[in-house]
């Protein structure tokens, strides 16, 4: 190849030296403080450890950390539970309406959590109308406030992410080695035991390590519904926003911990799946199963009563948003009166939901493309080391970046509490690796030499891209854009520490409704999310290739 | 950047509309109000205030704690102009932040009331129980303060926390004005913090009353009376051993960008019809000596009500704070 060294070396170079600067900038020095601030004491400044001794050793944090680790581990085994199930029954069964089962777990998975918490909320509330109706039935429920809600919540949240890649998985086991299983006379249950699932391992730990990390992270859910069941994160919470007494010392250290419970569970699904990355050769596809008799009544019953249920919130949510109200009580009848609400409360919020989540959009995608190229094409020990810091987000929950933001940017040299960009710009750092991610793994389907072709024709590296690359990246490129819009539309954990009354969103508004008891208001504005979510979904189904795998 | 696209389609509209309604408006300009009012009541208020004096009203909605937080961190270059309907006792510990104003009708403002430094009374807040009917008999209802310590109440009374809502913090301060602020007070204090199920705000504590999560919560009587008015399954209860009755406040943040606009709102929140709105709709009980409780409300003569000491509830504010704080982890 005879290209021009030093123009190529210009336009990726500075794309790695303004990505080491984001990336510092927004992640690391945010983080620094952080961890920094864990080791100070609040008042004289030292260097101290006594907010470690603090949070680890007195009962009352002891019991938050204890309650992350159920409810992290809990909602890690209710996705396990229910996306295991559904993804075997998918994969090796002709079933019928598999693209409905596929879109309503998808929807389920973009939606916010706390919807699902607050429909729950009326669904198996105290006079909720589901509890009613069991209990007539004979069935009494415990109740949903409290870690048993909290994981019923997150269950049905995050088992899409097990779901989708382990019928990835699934679809790629060689037909060869569960046939010569059989061959050896292991059938039916033995069978699967000791040759498919190990076989699906990596996915499905992979779909867990998600669930778990996010049910670590979140911060709607275990506030709406926690009541006095403490987690790390609305500890973190409290402590910083705390009137009086707010201690960020403390904050801090609960949030390392919360990180550090996050990296041992990465660390411990990587030692698990180190040793099984099964190279498939995929020679003969595995044989779907036709259904009959009971067995068909079955397979569907357990497939549409997972999505069924999972999808109801959603149900719930537009149905109540129609509901007449009288002041917070609702009322008999049909109407608009929470539409009106909504946008008489001057639509701020909807407002300012859209303009944030598209700024943000167009910083990730674009800087996401840039780089997600460095790292597919021009690897080296610099692309290495950006690509690590990338993981960084994944394991950060909103509420702790966005403490961290407050405390690096609330005064000379950067001011940036109070505005919508800082709003954009943690809603940008958190969403950045996805699009990195997506980029490489479209840049992987595109062969390099077309480009390389390009530029032996005389194009410039620059123009090569432009003109060769980006275009055969535009269909995956869009896909993954639609979804960073979907989670930056949907952020709470981060903005509710970082919005002020005037950039304030809809997740904040709808969460601050339902803490309110204005349950009206809620369900209009989650309306709208849901709506706004279904399009962008709608969207990504249409213009990517392989579908489910967008979302995971 | 974003904040001019939020700010820029209500902007124009609204300077648009008030232009073509009043013909003066566009000097008006804006007004920049710190609230720790329910989303509805400033529904109901913000767009009358607009309409009648062309001012733009920039609202900010926080909890108290946050709004006072707020101020003292923009100390040096305040960005907010009104502080509206926080706790007085908020109000008079940072007294310092806030600029005296007297209205216009000042006069017609109950003396009783007038106990702030540099604050102005802008509604009568007292602090009630809500009870769920459906769920209670009445003769099970806490009828005292004592009585929410009771066994059988363990895990059923709602409240917000302490540290984190100024109502809250004034139902302890009200436990400890009526039972003494030592280790009797705090004696008191104790198994009725054991019995409450705490949440972040207090506005959600009749949510929980009346959806049957909760059979007993503590707030303030015009968050209890929305869901009386709105027919839910709730009754209100005033503490036979004593309320405190005391206002709630409005004051002129010092340094305000639009003090002059400020001023005003000051004025029209103290204003007789806005006053009576407060009273018809919302529930809460008047300042003004003209303007009569709502009519469903007993009269504050008809139970017990306690002095409110607000110099001793702002200056021990972080002590109590803290205790409470060491009450609950230690429960």
């Amino acid at each position: 190849m005879t290209v021009p060294r030093v123009a190529r070396l210009d336009l990726w170079r500075g794309v790695l030296l303004l990505a080491f600067a984001v990336v510092g900038l927004l992640l690391v020095y945010p983080l620094y403080n952080i961890f920094a601030a864990s080791f100070l004491d609040n008042e004289t400044g030292a260097l101290t450890l006594a907010n470690y001794r603090r949070v680890l050793g007195h009962p009352y944090y002891q019991t938050a950390i204890v309650n992350s680790l159920v409810i992290g581990l809990g909602g890690m085994v209710a996705a396990v539970a229910l996306g295991v199930p559904l993804a075997y029954c998918v994969a090796r069964h002709k079933v019928r309406g598999r693209a409905v089962i596929t879109t309503l777990a998808i929807l389920s998975l973009v939606s916010p959590p706390f919807i699902g918490a607050y429909a729950w909320i009326t669904m198996l509330g105290s006079n909720g109308w589901l509890r009613g109706f069991l209990s007539d039935l004979g069935l009494e429920l415990p109740s949903i406030y409290g870690p048993l809600g909290i994981l019923l919540v997150f269950g049905l949240k995050f088992y899409p992410f097990v779901f989708l890649l382990t019928v990835g998985a699934l679809n790629l086991v060689n037909a060869s080695l569960e046939e010569a299983a059989e061959n050896l006379g292991a059938t039916g249950w033995r069978k699967l035991r000791m040759v498919t699932l190990p076989l699906v391992l990596p996915a499905v730990s992979a779909g867990a390590l998600l669930a778990f990390v996010l049910s670590l992270a979140d911060f709607g859910t275990p506030s709406i519904l926690g009541r006095g069941y403490r987690v790390l994160s609305t500890t973190a919470y409290n402590l910083y926003t705390s009137e009086i007494g707010g201690n960020p010392g403390l904050a801090s250290t609960a949030s390392i911990v919360l990180i550090a419970i996050s990296l041992v569970a990465v660390a411990a699904q990587k030692r698990l799946v180190a040793r099984r990355e099964y190279a498939s050769a995929l020679t003969r596809r595995p044989a779907v199963r036709s259904l009959e008799g009971v067995r068909s009544w079955v397979v569907h019953g357990l497939c549409y009563l997972i999505v069924g249920v999972s999808s109801l919130p959603s149900v719930v949510v537009v149905y109540n948003s129609f509901r007449n109200t009288s002041g917070p009580v609702f009322k008999p009848g049909l109407g608009l009166d929470s539409y009106r609400k909504v946008i008489s409360d001057v639509p701020d919020a909807i407002v300012n939901s859209f303009a944030f989540s598209s700024a943000a959009v167009v910083l990730v995608v674009g800087l996401g493309t840039l780089i997600g190229y460095v790292l597919a094409r021009r690897p080296g020990i610099a692309a290495g080391a950006l690509d690590a810091l990338l993981m960084i987000p994944y394991v950060v929950p909103g509420v702790v970046l966005g403490l961290g933001f407050v405390v690096s940017f609330n005064g000379p040299p950067i001011e940036l509490v109070g505005t919508g960009a800082i709003i954009v710009l943690v809603i940008f750092i958190r969403r950045l690796p996805y699009s990195v991610r997506s980029s490489v793994s479209i840049l992987r389907q595109i062969r390099a030499s077309l480009e390389e072709a390009a530029i032996n024709l005389g194009a410039s590296p620059s123009r090569a891209f432009v003109k060769v690359t980006l275009p055969l990246m535009l269909p995956g490129v869009l896909a993954g854009a639609m979804m960073a819009f979907v989670t930056a539309i949907n952020e709470l954990s981060s903005s509710i520490i970082l919005y002020v009354g005037g950039t304030v969103t809809m997740p904040v508004r709808i969460y601050l409704a339902v803490l309110d008891g204005e349950f009206g208001t809620a369900a209009a504005l989650s309306t709208v999310l849901l709506v706004t979510t279904g399009v962008a979904v709608a969207i990504v189904l249409r213009v990517s290739e392989s579908r489910e795998g967008s979302f995971v | 950047m974003t904040r001019r696209i939020s700010l820029r389609g209500a902007a124009l509209g609204l300077a648009l509309a008030v232009a073509a309604a009043s013909g003066n408006a566009l000097a008006a300009g804006k007004v920049v109000l710190y609230t720790a009012h329910n989303q509805s009541i400033i529904d109901a208020l913000v767009p009358r205030f607009e309409a009648e004096t062309g001012i733009e009203a920039e609202v900010i909605k926080a909890g108290s704690g946050d709004i006072i937080n707020r101020v003292l961190a923009e100390r040096d270059n305040p960005r907010g102009d009104v502080i509206w309907s926080i706790g007085g006792e908020q109000l008079e510990a940072q007294s310092g932040l806030l600029e005296p104003y007297r209205p216009t009708e000042a006069d017609k403002i109950d003396p009783v009331f007038m106990v702030g430094t540099n604050w102005l009374p802008y509604t009568a807040i007292v602090n009630v129980f809500v009870v769920n009917k459906e769920k209670l008999d009445p003769s099970q209802y806490p009828r005292t303060w004592k009585d929410l310590g009771r066994p059988d109440l363990k895990g059923k009374i709602s409240s917000a926390r302490a540290d984190k809502s100024g109502s809250s913090y004034m139902q302890l301060a009200n436990v400890l004005t009526v039972y003494g602020d030592g280790d009797d007070g705090w004696a008191v204090y104790r198994p009725i913090l054991g019995n409450f199920v705490l949440s972040g705000s207090s506005s959600a504590v009749s949510r929980f009353v009346n959806d049957g999560e909760a059979l007993v919560g503590v707030t303030l009587e015009d968050n209890a009376y929305k869901y009386v008015q709105g027919g839910g399954p709730v009754e209100i209860v005033y503490p036979a051993d004593g309320t405190v009755a005391a206002p709630d406040g409005i004051a002129l943040i010092k340094g305000a960008p639009n003090a002059d606009n400020a001023r005003r709102f000051i004025d029209w929140a103290l204003s007789k019809p806005t006053q009576e709105f407060l009273v018809a709709e919302m529930g809460r009980r008047p300042v003004r000596s003209d303007v009569k409780a709502s009519g469903d409300l007993p009269p504050v003569s008809s139970f017990k009500v306690v002095r409110y000491d607000f110099g001793w509830a702002a200056s021990n504010k972080g002590a109590f704070v803290k205790r409470w704080q060491e009450l609950l982890m230690t429960q």
